[in-house]
This record gives C-alpha cells, sequence and structure tokens, in this order.
C-alpha cells in the first residue's frame, strides 16, 4: 500500500511559485558552492602545513628564536658538526641526509635589471639550499630544469598562482630579482599539498653573501630510526654553546597549522552564518507554500491522507529544491573553486573540490532541505481540518 | 445500530473569550440509504455537524458513530483510514488540487488502497464516466468549468466506494444547470448504489431530493415532516 502522495504532486507543485522555487534552489547552490569551498580552504590548510611533515625529520633551530625558521639561526658549520658527533643520521646517495638551509621573506621582481620605481613588487618566500635539501625534503620534485646554481632559482609550482602573474613569466631562462641580484630560472618543483611550492629555492651560499650572514637559519635532519631523535636531543644538550631545539617536522607543522586555527574558524562562522540564512529562507519558501495551500491541504486529509503523508510530501518538494540547488552549487565550486590557490602569509596552497568537499556541499545542502521542512510541517501536523476548509 | 447515530453531541469554539455553541445536546439517527438534507441559516453550525459525521473533527462531547465506528474513541491516524474506505466529502469549493489532471484528482483516494495500477485505472474510469467527464480526464481543474469541476470532486469522492457520502453545499458555487447536473447525480448515487447522503444546502431546489430534511438553528436540530419545506 503506497499511503503516500503521489511523487509527481511535489514535482509539480515546483511550478507553481516559480520564482520562490528558483530563489530557494540558488540560495541552496550557494550552501552548497560555499561549504565545498570552506570544507577545501580548511583541508588545504591542513594538508598544507601537514603534508611537509616526515616522522624521521627534525629541525635544529636557535633556541631563542621561539620555534620561528625565519628569526633563528644557526652556525653555518653545524651540518658538519652533527654529522660528525651525532649516530643514526640517514645516509642519502653515500652523504648524510642534513640539509642546512636559510628561509626567509623577499621582496621580488620580476624580469631583467635594471629596478624601476614603478614596477610591481611581490613579496614572496625564499630558501637557500643546498643539494643535500633534495634528499632530505621528499615531498619535493623536480618536474623540469636541475637544482639552482649560482646566480640561479628553483621555482615552486604555486609561486606563479601566489603572485597572480602569467606562468609563462615563470617559465624556465626567465630572470627574477631579489636581494639586490639578479637570478636566472632554471627549474621548477612540486611538492604536492605543502607550503613549500610557494616557495624559490636558491644555493644557500649565494644567498648568505647577498644577506651578508654567516650562518644559516636551520637545519633539516633525516635520522635511520623514524621518530627516535634521542641523539640529536641529545647533541643538542651537550652542546649548550649552541643553543639549539630539536623539533620534530610533524611538531613543527602541527604548530604553524594550529596558528591557523582562528582563519578556519573564522571560515566555518562565515558559512554557518550563510547556512543559517539559507535554512531561514528554504523554512519560509516551504512555510508559504502551506499557508498558501491550506485549504488544498485540508481536502487531502479529508481524503484520508494522514500528516505524515502530507509532510513527507513537502520534504519531497524541499529536497528536490535542495538537491537541484545543491548540483548547480557543486558545478560552480567546480568551475571557482577548484585549483584557485590561497595566499597565505607569505605562503599559498590550492584548492581542491575533492570527494570530501563535494560530500560535505551536497549533504549540507540536502540537510538544509530536510531541516527547511521542519516549521512547515510541524504546521501541518497541528492545523485543524474543519478550520483551515474554511480559509478563503 | 443506526448508519449514523448522533447522541447529545455538544461542540463549542471558543474565539479568544467568546464560547460559541453551534451543537448543544444534539442527537440525530440515520439508516443507511438515506438521502437526508440539512437546512438552517448561516452560521447556525451545519458544516460543525458535517465535519463531526466525516470525522474532520471531535466533538467535545456525547457519542458518535458512523458505518458501524465509534468516533469518539478513535486516534487522528485511525480516523484518516476510515475516512479514506467510509467517506466521500463533497465541499462548496471543489478543492481539487490545481496541479493534479481531473484523473489524477480522482486517483488520490486510491493511493490508500492496496490497488494494482489496473484496478486504480479501472476505478478511476468508471467514476469519471459516472459524472460523464471521460473526454476531461487529462484536463488541469483551471481548464474545466465550475459544474465539470464539481463533478470531478464528486468522482473524487466515490472513487473509492465509501458507504457515505457528505455534501456541503455542493450546489453553492454553481449555476442552475450546473446544479441540476450535480444534484441529478446524487440522487442516481443514492437510489442506484446505495450511498447513504448527508447534504447541506440553501437551496430550496435542492432540499426536495432529500428522503430525510433537517434544520439546525441555535444549537438545536429538528427534523420537518415530509413535504414540508421551512
Ligand atoms: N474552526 C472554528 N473556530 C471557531 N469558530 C468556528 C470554527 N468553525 C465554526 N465556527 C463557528 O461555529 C459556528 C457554526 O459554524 P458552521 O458550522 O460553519 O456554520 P454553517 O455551516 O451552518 O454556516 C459559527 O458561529 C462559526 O463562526
Ligand atoms: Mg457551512
Amino acid at each position: 500500500m503506497a499511503r503516500a502522495l503521489p511523487f509527481d504532486y511535489a514535482l509539480r507543485n515546483l511550478g507553481r511559485r516559480p520564482l520562490r522555487t528558483l530563489l530557494t534552489a540558488l540560495s541552496s547552490a550557494l550552501v552548497a558552492a560555499l561549504l565545498v569551498a570552506t570544507t577545501a580552504f580548511v583541508r588545504g590548510l591542513d594538508t598544507t602545513f601537514s603534508g611537509a611533515a616526515q616522522a624521521d625529520t627534525a629541525i635544529l633551530l636557535s633556541s631563542v628564536a621561539e620555534r620561528d625558521v625565519v628569526r633563528s639561526t644557526v652556525t653555518a658549520g653545524l651540518s658538519d658538526l652533527v654529522a660528525a658527533s651525532v649516530p643514526g643520521i640517514r645516509q642519502i646517495g653515500g652523504a648524510p641526509a642534513i640539509s642546512a638551509e636559510i628561509h626567509m621573506g623577499s621582496t621580488l621582481r620580476l624580469g631583467p635589471g635594471p629596478e624601476r620605481a614603478d614596477e610591481p613588487t611581490y613579496a614572496g618566500f625564499v630558501r637557500g639550499v643546498t643539494d643535500r635539501a633534495f634528499a632530505v625534503h621528499d615531498a619535493v620534485t623536480i618536474t623540469s630544469g636541475r637544482p639552482p646554481r649560482t646566480g640561479e632559482v628553483l621555482v615552486g609550482a604555486l609561486v606563479g598562482k601566489q603572485f597572480d602573474i602569467d606562468p609563462a613569466r615563470l617559465a624556465l631562462g626567465q630572470k627574477l630579482r631579489f636581494e639586490g641580484a639578479e637570478f636566472t630560472i632554471c627549474g621548477h618543483f612540486a611538492a604536492p599539498g605543502t607550503t613549500l611550492e610557494a616557495e624559490v629555492w636558491t644555493p644557500l651560499a649565494e644567498l648568505r653573501g647577498l644577506t651578508k650572514r654567516d650562518d644559516s637559519s636551520a637545519a633539516f635532519v633525516r635520522v635511520e630510526t623514524p621518530g627516535d631523535f634521542g641523539d640529536l636531543e641529545l647533541f643538542a644538550r651537550r652542546r649548550l654553546d649552541l643553543e639549539l631545539v630539536v623539533i620534530p617536522t610533524a611538531t613543527y607543522y602541527r604548530e604553524l597549522s594550529d596558528y591557523f586555527a582562528p582563519i578556519r574558524a573564522l571560515a566555518w562562522a562565515m558559512a554557518a552564518l550563510i547556512v543559517a540564512g539559507a535554512l531561514f529562507g528554504g523554512a519560509n519558501t516551504l512555510n508559504a507554500a502551506v499557508q498558501d495551500r491550506l485549504r488544498e491541504l485540508a481536502a487531502l486529509r479529508a481524503v484520508g491522507y494522514g500528516g505524515f503523508a502530507i509532510v513527507r510530501s513537502l520534504s519531497q518538494e524541499s529536497l528536490l529544491i535542495a538537491a537541484s540547488g545543491g548540483v548547480l552549487g557543486l558545478a560552480l565550486a567546480r568551475v571557482f573553486v577548484s585549483g584557485n590557490a590561497v595566499s597565505i602569509a607569505m605562503s599559498a596552497f590550492s584548492l581542491e573540490v575533492d570527494a570530501v568537499s563535494v560530500l560535505v556541499g551536497f549533504a549540507g545542502s540536502l540537510l538544509l532541505g530536510i531541516l527547511g521542512t521542519a516549521p512547515a510541517a510541524a504546521r501541518v501536523m497541528r492545523m485543524s481540518i474543519a478550520a483551515a476548509l474554511k480559509e478563503p | 445500530m443506526a448508519f449514523i447515530e448522533l447522541r447529545n453531541i455538544t461542540k463549542t469554539y471558543r474565539k479568544g473569550e467568546h464560547v460559541v455553541t453551534p451543537l448543544a445536546d444534539v442527537s440525530l439517527e440515520i439508516e443507511q440509504g438515506a438521502f437526508c438534507v440539512l437546512l438552517g441559516p448561516s452560521g447556525s453550525g451545519k458544516t460543525t455537524l458535517m465535519n463531526l459525521v466525516a470525522a474532520i473533527d471531535r466533538a467535545d462531547r456525547g457519542e458518535l458513530h458512523v458505518a458501524g465506528a465509534d468516533l469518539m474513541k478513535m486516534s487522528s491516524g485511525a480516523l484518516a483510514d476510515w475516512r479514506a474506505q467510509n467517506v466521500g466529502y463533497i465541499f462548496q469549493q471543489s478543492n481539487l488540487v490545481p496541479v493534479l489532471t481531473a484523473y489524477e484528482n480522482v486517483e488520490l483516494p486510491l493511493w490508500l488502497m492496496p490497488l494494482s495500477a489496473a484496478e486504480r485505472h479501472q476505478r478511476v474510469s468508471l467514476a469519471l464516466a459516472a459524472v460523464g467527464l471521460t473526454d476531461r480526464a487529462e484536463h488541469l481543474p483551471k481548464q474545466l468549468s465550475g459544474g465539470q469541476e464539481q463533478r470531478v470532486a464528486i468522482a473524487r469522492a466515490i472513487v473509492a466506494d465509501p458507504p457515505l457520502l457528505v455534501a456541503d453545499e455542493p450546489t453553492g458555487n454553481l449555476d442552475h444547470d450546473s446544479a441540476t447536473g450535480v444534484l441529478t447525480l446524487l440522487d442516481r448515487l443514492n437510489r442506484e448504489r446505495g450511498k447513504t447522503i448527508l447534504m447541506v444546502t440553501h437551496d430550496p431546489r435542492a432540499a426536495e431530493h432529500g428522503t430525510r430534511r433537517f434544520t439546525l438553528d441555535k444549537g438545536e436540530l429538528r427534523e420537518l415532516a415530509p413535504g414540508v419545506l421551512r
């Protein structure tokens, strides 16, 4: 026994107030798109900072730098010291996997010199590296060209998006200027899902010269046994004169990600506001539908339909609107969100519309459709058939 | 027990401080197959009485048995099921669903019954034929005249073959000819199919169709002697 109103009733009811139906569907689309974008953003933020973490890698930082690589300075000879005195360092390609690096923010200019007052500048992130960096940072793959030599830079895959410029301007052989010197782009690298992709890498020795430093920011050290940094810590404690702290990269990137917790919360709060607005709109639409059809619904109940049968038909109506809006929203998200990069604090990550964000977006709009039915449903369940039949 | 039996039925409505008592201690017995006409001034409680008998409203107190069911003791869900099987309600306005065709409107009560698609089709076709609207099956209500709409509503009321038809001023909105058509139809349903009919009307001509006539005034129900109007 069906005991339910035909599905056609719900379907055709959508056409009774086409404008209202359309507006409700659009608000559902907005919700779906926004939820996809927010999920992609928050997930991007999370994976970006966790993606670079390696269980077998720790960072040696200056203990006065408050765990900030850019502010940290360690002695230039640290790599050799560690290699000579700490057991259990992993050997890769016949050499210890220790990468001394300078991390710094810098002002970048595109194209060859000389410098012009009116040319655009870009706030970029520069990392001075040796060839050892490629043995230590597993996430990095050189996608074109080769590691940088003097006067050269290797450019991360997201730098162009972060600067919002034509990728051709960062093609092989193009010029970049920073710290008063001109560099030729010798290659590109990818490090999917990490902030490394928004960086420009150049030889450590040259960056030291340009910035008049004789130190490094930090050393990344890979050990034989993942998670076991005991020998490194012992070294840091014995050599108090070096003022070092050992931070596993997992810890370091988690802390970095925690730093962005307020931004994540803000993103969700914004999404919640829009969702609340859409919920109100959807509830209003269905309430109006019930108001418009009071006498008709009362007649259906007089025929023998129970309150639930009518509520069910209203939910179908609401879900039809929500689902079609949701599909539209997913399409919009695919077009406008997918592949876009978000710049954040001299870094960047790209937004991916993946299964999780699509699920959140679509489920969100459907849930909205169900919740939006509630006030109208309550009204139908409470209505007096006799009184509703007297409606004009 | 009679087909319809009301004992000391009282119904009051509260409008703020105002209490209206359209039915005060009303008793009534109607045998199966009767065509009863209910007359009375506007606001006298005729619709209220019909709604109680059709189980779409509840009395405050008294006893109410219709078609063997004790309506005062049933849950609203049970009443809905009971309505689906026992009552066809014809309103003053046709109350058809505007987005459904005549055919689909007539089919509505059948979705509540354990019928196959073929059985539904057969019943809808018979009901539409009975009201003479076979050729209007695919029309939407707005494409029908008032009289045709009301006939579709009658088809919807009889399609599930309920023993009781309740009609609240069914000709109130119709012109003379359409009204005649509707009254003739009700007459035939009563005589040929044995439907018990309860009809409210203001139209003296319509009242003549009744085998029994009642007036309701100031909460009091009286039966008129045969042949006497007003
Ligand atoms: N749902 C309701 N709420 C409050 N008062 C009502 C309601 N339905 C009917 N009434 C009142 O009950 C009285 C009888 O109404 P009704 O049965 O519709 O009269 P009739 O059908 O004879 O014109 C009227 O005074 C009307 O105002
Ligand atoms: Mg009335």
